[in-house]
């Protein structure tokens, strides 16, 4: 059998040949409009037509873009990058439709810019839960929130879930109705044989609300970067235009448009009320967790299984007792450094010491008492 | 004045059919990738204990240099970002310098490790390890290498265990954290990161991922993809390409209670300047460094901006310290052509040159 590589052949000529033909059929319709003066494709179809191929792609072949794949996080990148340089080159089809005036020697192209970029500006609005063709081209930010949203919808799916019908993950993607019920449900007073546990169930709700209202302020501070980021576009090809700068292409015009996103996304940050926008948001996640938790530890150990709380107990003592081990080995270290044989062949010396100064003290006594007996010897000499 | 977009709609076209084709040739190539599995040179695990592997690897010289230098990497990337691929490698410099090279695998924690703290990796881990290659080459102490956060915490470890390093060499290591330069101090100072931890355990990998590449979100989101279409009917560089992508998403998650000291202590506080950091029943005193240090920085560097680093000259109390500037970013002095030259070869040179 032939080595399979990292990215299987057989579904890349599938993509391939779908992406080939969707691309086609965009270019087709742009190259008609543009050069037999027929009229601009309206509405975003060159990102509908390849989100066709990939959605046809994505059911044929599943498996190939689940999490664990090899290669699945450059594919993603991959496709997210080309959507994002579609949406580009659509957005700037449709912005520039003045282009050959514009670009006409003479031309009052400043006042066309300007206007162009404010209406560019109305791209990146759309109400939550859609999606504007800007928001889709600032995709970084919608990854971003993505990121945080699935976060929250582990955190929204739990086991006997009373509120299972309003509180999902549906709530975030702004549901309206669902929010009027909650709010009925948050202000009820806990009835019932388990006001407890209703309780519970009510606090993890009203923090799921918090958490809507917060990343609603957040995507109003995110929603701020495409339009900042196109006041930088125009602030950089005037500046180009001052110095006899030219863009050729495409290619060059997405590379002037990404500094200007990153440099615009970069003030964003450095507010203070972006930041404290962010941490609110991020807190209020964090709680909702939490509360999440709760609710799924009591259903845990409910059924006799073991909770989070549990293994956190267990987890911890082992910790501990590996520090413990860790200090008493320190300690033993420390002992085990005192150098034995020397300590005893020091001793063995005092010893001899001590036993040749008995022995001179035994010499003296008996030379002593031998004396004295010579003496009374002596004394009868 | 002339307008400067002087895109023509038939170019335009042409360069998006171009883009096209690019693409569609270059899935072939994509196809036919057959391994980039990064981590290349030879070597052995010596020493284990819990999700710690620490390797040698094998010398290249027959006789190394007798002191043995130990690499320790962050927490937040993989480490085989020190041994990339064959000629992108500044373990394989090292060794063809002749240095005798360990380097330690944290692995990847999971929820078992939330509760492993600074002091765990500092005076558990890294002092383990230190000991044990003592240990193996009866001797009293060893070089140590620290690379950006790891150097972080082995600045921390040698300033604690001093008696076990004989040099201490740190890589684009981040020691002031409230630089002008320095963003991510600015991202965190609101978070309330023992929430965070409390709700999550551990630090997601993905979090962190996602908040290294807000530093330039479409550059490493978008553009990047796009330039690698461009290189996509080479296959040697797009497997260098996929080689680098690999070790930028394969972000270990992070222990809870370590993560949240080193963002409260280095991110939030910049204690370790302050000689604020606890670890274990000890302050981190910058001036008990007094071991001859080389401080390697990245002039480019965005994430580790180099006055972050160079702050060290000032705190530590060693009568030789010396700098070794790098005209690249925090990635580039690993793996780019000319730190192949320049890094491991001058590392290695002070390295012998001190003994």
């Amino acid at each position: 059998m032939a080595e399979q590589g990292i990215f299987p052949t057989n579904w890349m000529e599938t993509w391939t040949e779908m992406q080939r033909k969707s691309m086609t059929a965009w270019m087709d319709a742009l190259g008609q409009a543009w050069t037999g003066g027929g009229s601009l494709p309206t509405g975003d179809v060159g990102i509908r037509m390849w989100k066709e191929g990939l959605d046809r792609w994505q059911k044929l072949l599943p498996p190939y873009l689940s999490a664990g794949m090899p290669g699945q996080d450059i594919m993603r990148g991959l496709m997210s990058s080309q959507e994002n340089y579609i949406r580009f080159a659509e957005m700037f089809f449709k912005g520039f439709s003045q282009l050959r005036e514009m670009q006409t020697p003479g031309s009052n192209w400043k006042e066309a810019l300007d206007r162009t970029i404010e209406q560019l500006k109305g791209l990146f609005t759309a109400p939550m839960g859609s999606k504007a063709l800007g928001e889709g081209m600032m995709g970084y930010f919608g990854q971003s929130m993505e990121a945080w949203s699935r976060l929250a919808s582990t955190a929204l799916q739990l086991p006997e879930n009373p509120l299972q019908g309003v509180l999902g993950p549906n709530l975030l993607a702004g549901g309206k109705a669902a929010r009027e019920q909650l709010e009925r449900i948050v202000v009820m007073p806990p009835v019932g044989p388990n006001p407890d546990v209703q309780k519970k169930w009510k606090e993890w709700a009203l923090l799921a609300l918090k958490l809507q209202d917060a990343m609603e302020v957040y995507m109003t501070h995110v929603g701020k970067v495409g339009p900042a980021a196109l006041d930088k576009l125009k602030d950089r090809l005037l500046k180009m235009a001052e110095k006899g700068e030219k863009v050729e292409t495409l290619k060059d015009l997405f590379a002037l448009w990404v500094e200007a996103g990153d440099g615009a996304f970069a003030d964003m940050t450095n507010t203070k009320e972006y930041r404290d926008a962010n941490a609110n948001m991020v807190h209020a996640l964090m709680r909702l967790k939490i509360q999440g938790q709760v609710l799924m530890d009591d259903y845990m150990e409910s059924v006799n299984l073991p909770s989070r709380r549990e293994l956190n107990t267990t987890h911890k003592r082992v910790i501990e007792l590996k520090r413990r081990f860790r200090d008493l080995e320190g300690r033993l270290g420390t002992v085990a450094k005192v150098d034995v044989a020397a300590d005893l062949n020091r001793l063995r010396a005092e010893i001899e010491a001590l036993k040749q100064e008995v022995a001179e003290l035994k010499g003296n006594k008996n030379a002593a008492a031998a004396a004295a007996v010579k003496k009374p010897q002596g004394k009868g000499e | 004045m002339t307008f400067p977009i002087q895109i023509t709609p038939e170019n335009a076209i042409k360069e998006m059919a171009e883009f096209n084709k690019k693409i569609s040739q270059g899935f072939k190539t994509l196809g036919e990738v057959k391994d980039t599995k990064p981590g290349v040179t030879e070597k052995e695990a010596v020493y284990q204990e819990d999700k710690l592997v620490l390797y040698r690897f094998k010398p290249k010289v027959e006789k190394p240099h007798p002191i043995p230098v130990m690499i320790v990497y962050a927490l937040v990337n993989r480490p085989y970002m020190a041994d990339l691929q064959d000629d992108r490698s500044t373990v394989k410099g090292l060794l063809e310098a002749g240095l005798d090279v360990y380097l330690i695998d944290w692995g990847y924690p999971d929820p078992a490790d939330r509760f492993l703290t600074m002091d765990d990796y500092i005076n558990g881990y890294i002092k383990n390890c230190a000991e044990e290659i003592c240990r193996r080459h009866s001797l009293e102490n060893i070089n140590v290498l620290g690379i950006c956060q790891g150097g972080t915490l082995t600045t921390c470890f040698c300033a604690l265990n001093p008696h076990l390093v004989r040099n201490l060499v740190l890589m684009v290591t981040p020691i002031d954290f409230h630089t002008a330069q320095d963003r991510l101090h600015t991202w965190v100072e609101s978070l309330d990161v023992e929430l965070m931890i409390n709700a999550l355990g551990n630090l997601p990998g993905s979090v962190l991922n996602q908040t290294f590449q807000g530093m330039q979100p479409l550059q490493l989101g978008f553009k990047k993809y796009l330039d690698m279409v461009d290189l996509m009917d080479d296959a040697a560089k797009l497997e260098n390409f996929l080689r680098m992508e690999h070790w930028i998403n394969d972000s270990p998650d992070q222990p809870g209670e370590t993560v949240k000291q080193f963002v409260r202590d280095m991110y939030q506080r910049n204690a370790l300047i302050k000689g604020e950091v606890q670890v274990g029943s000890r302050k981190v005193d910058l001036a008990n460094l007094t071991m001859p240090i080389l401080n390697v920085y990245a002039s480019l560097d965005h994430l580790v901006p180099p006055s972050g680093s160079t702050i060290l000259g000032k705190l530590a109390k060693s009568r030789d310290y010396s700098e070794m500037s790098f005209k690249g970013g925090h990635i580039g002095i690993y793996v780019s052509a000319r730190a192949q030259k320049e890094v491991p070869a001058g590392i290695a040179k002070w390295v012998k040159e001190k003994g």
